[in-house]
């Protein structure tokens, strides 16, 4: 048989576009970083992040500051290492980001898509429904949801990480089904679903074969869009002190400590607030490549 | 799985009959297709876009039918209402004695095998996800033809039928121009041996260049094949060129129906007349001899057509003949002018005796107009 060249498909191509920006290039690190720091933080955390250095502290008379040996950022005021606290936040952020971003997409694709397709009754009904979700602000939402499973044992689930997933599900995939079914509403009326209709391919596989491939590009963006938020929102539960419960810290929970202890040690806030602050510049200017890649209407030239 | 499957359309399939030539493949018969328009809070219909209005015609098998008309006269939707990609409003589509509407949709699935469509846009019709191979493939697929094995070789065959290299297959659609996507469109149409292919203005978006090539390649594979085609266009000389009847619509309506020959020689229809004169002769003797006519104004809305004669707003004839009250009372059927020429026109012999658009016959010679994409060939 004669040999077929192979090329390069969308995907691939996309990538590349999104590494040959220059957001898109430092996005896409600051992110590969973030990942790997999270995959690996017990081992590149100096310190595991709930043991406490007593007898540094005894000896110094309080917390240590920054730069104290086998502290390099100092310890909290029970000893425990900022550094390794802050390394192992991350690895709380990304479970979050991404785990959430799941919840998302099994809840907001389905109904986009099926919004979408259908249309008529189901489309209507759905996309009310999904407006009465909307009217109600997001993080006072996810607020209500974990407030009110607060007392039951589902709370103390994953740290306190399970009722954020789904609440930050919950609330979120109203963005992502609206955005399926315009995609859906758009590549319906395309040529090459019409011409798949005229082959007599079953709905179910021009679908999964035409549609949903070729609102990817889309649903890849809000996801990378939606993962800043996702941070946010669990930073801001954990600064609330909704979120991951105690010892375990994360970056909105190690804020509130910081501020707490603004006075006495004050090395405490710096450290979150800069994670999470890079953390949402990585994955918003990620988003932003992906978007320039994927959409090339957007993009500027 | 997959023998069981092409067992299945062998013995539960329509059966496929011996072509027998010029017996009606595809039978339309008072065909409407309306849009419902939807406004307001509650979206309720407030009205609907004729887009296609009462019409009817059959297409012999082996025969190529024209159907010509300006943007939004409504030929594609009549061309995907053939085929039942629209859901007619009412009146009904025949596929060689099958009524398309009562099909259970996995009889309608099998007849499918039988017609296709290549569209207008060889951009948006090719999934930009999907590989040529995958592309082409989907059919076989659908309809279980051939092994897993077997369809690429039947692909590389396809892509040489249409004229490209076979060693393209795993190429994504991007990587080709307008001409050679359309080619590909024709391939994955092909794939299915269908006997009946809608072209839904298959050239009139590509370069000038092509559009010749892909004119010829379409009329080299019904003769390889036997096809029936309804070729959809706006372009007069290329229908001309390739069809053995037109019909000519306007706002929803067959306004006029017959060989090219006739239609184009003597059109007995006024709006043939105004669509032929702007199309320029080169020969400057025969574009001496006739009168020239600009329609004025812009189609009027198929949700509101005017009433009696659809054209009467924008007819010269009208104007010509002091504005006669049957045009603006009374919707004018299409009429026997001559054997298998028919045209819609309460003044039809006014319109035969004109010299709009076409010199009058007694003094033009049967020459055709220029075929402005089209070589020789053929």
């Amino acid at each position: 048989m004669v040999e077929r060249p192979r090329s390069r498909g969308y995907l691939a191509t996309a990538v590349r576009e999104v590494v040959s920006t220059p957001h898109g290039l430092l996005g896409a690190i600051i992110v590969g970083l973030l990942l790997f720091v999270a995959a690996f933080a017990p081992w590149i955390a100096p310190w595991p992040y709930d043991q406490q250095d007593l007898p540094a502290v005894v000896a110094n008379g309080g917390p240590l500051p920054p730069l104290s040996p086998g502290h390099l950022l100092g310890t909290d005021l029970l000893g425990r290492d900022v550094l390794s606290r802050v390394i192992d936040g991350a690895r709380v952020s990304m479970t979050v980001a991404f785990i959430a971003q799941l919840a998302v997409l099994a809840i907001g694709v389905p109904i986009g898509l099926a919004a979408g397709w259908r249309g008529g009754w189901l489309d209507t009904s759905l996309m009310r429904f999904a407006d009465i979700i909307y009217v109600i602000p997001d993080l006072l939402f996810v607020i209500m949801i974990t407030a009110a499973v607060v007392e039951t044992p589902l709370f103390g689930m994953l740290n306190g990480l399970l009722v954020v997933f789904i609440g930050i599900g919950l609330v979120t995939w109203v963005g992502m089904a609206r955005l399926v079914r315009a995609q859906v509403l758009v590549l319906r009326e395309s040529g090459y679903v019409e011409a798949a209709q005229a082959m007599g391919v079953p709905s179910k596989q021009i679908v999964s074969r035409h549609v949903l491939p070729n609102s990817t590009g889309s649903i890849v963006i809000a996801v990378s869009l939606g993962i800043p938020i996702a941070i946010l929102v669990e930073s801001t539960l954990s600064f609330l002190g909704l979120g991951v419960q105690i010892p375990r810290g994360s970056w909105g929970s190690l804020i509130d400590a910081g501020i707490d202890n603004v006075t006495r040690a004050p090395w405490m806030l710096p450290p979150p607030l800069v994670a999470l602050g890079v953390a949402l510049l990585g994955f918003t200017l990620l988003g932003d490549g992906l978007r320039d890649a994927f959409d090339p209407k957007t993009r500027e030239r | 799985m997959t023998m069981e499957r092409e067992l299945d359309t062998r013995t539960a399939g329509p059966a496929r009959e011996a072509p027998v030539s010029g017996d009606e493949l595809v039978k339309v018969e008072n065909l409407k297709v309306y849009f419902p328009i939807h406004s307001g809070l509650f979206q309720r219909e407030v009205g609907h876009v004729r887009a296609v209005d009462d019409i009817s015609f059959t297409i012999r098998r082996g025969e190529t039918f024209g159907l010509v008309g300006e943007s939004g006269c409504g030929k594609s939707t009549t061309g995907r209402a053939t085929i039942r990609l629209r859901v007619p409003t009412a009146g009904t589509v025949g596929f060689d004695g099958h009524d398309l509407s009562t099909l259970k949709s996995d009889d309608l699935r099998r007849l499918r095998r039988r017609m296709q469509i290549i569209f207008q846009d060889p951009y948006s019709s090719l999934n930009p996800r999907m590989t040529v191979d995958s592309i082409i493939s989907e059919p076989l697929e659908t309809h279980g033809l051939g092994s897993k094995g077997s369809r690429s070789g039947r692909v590389s065959e396809l892509l040489e039928l249409v004229g490209l290299n076979p060693n393209y297959a795993n190429r994504y659609p991007h990587e080709f121009s307008g001409g050679q996507r359309q080619r590909i469109g024709v391939a994955r149409a092909l794939a299915v041996e269908p006997e009946f292919i809608v072209c839904d203005e298959p050239i009139s978006a590509l370069d000038v260049s092509i559009q010749a090539q892909v004119l010829n390649l379409l009329i080299e594979l019904r003769e390889k094949f036997g096809l029936t085609y309804l070729f959809i266009a706006h372009d007069l000389s290329v229908v001309r060129h390739i069809s053995d009847r037109v019909a000519v619509m306007y706002l929803g309506k067959i306004v006029e129906i017959g060989e090219p020959d006739t239609v184009y020689a003597a059109p007995g229809h006024p709006y043939t007349r105004a669509l032929l004169s702007a199309v320029p002769i080169p020969d400057p003797k025969l574009e001496r001899k006739r009168r020239r006519v600009i329609l004025t104004g812009d189609v009027p809305s198929p949700a509101n057509p005017p009433t009696g004669c659809r054209f009467h707003t924008r007819c010269w004839l009208y104007e010509k003949l002091g504005r006669p009250e049957v045009c603006t009372t009374e919707d004018p059927p299409l009429r026997v002018l001559a054997p298998e020429h028919q045209a819609a026109c309460h003044f039809a012999e006014e319109s035969l005796r004109s010299d709009v658009g076409v010199a009058h016959p007694e003094q033009a010679p049967q020459e055709p107009a220029s075929i402005a994409a089209a070589p020789a060939a053929s």
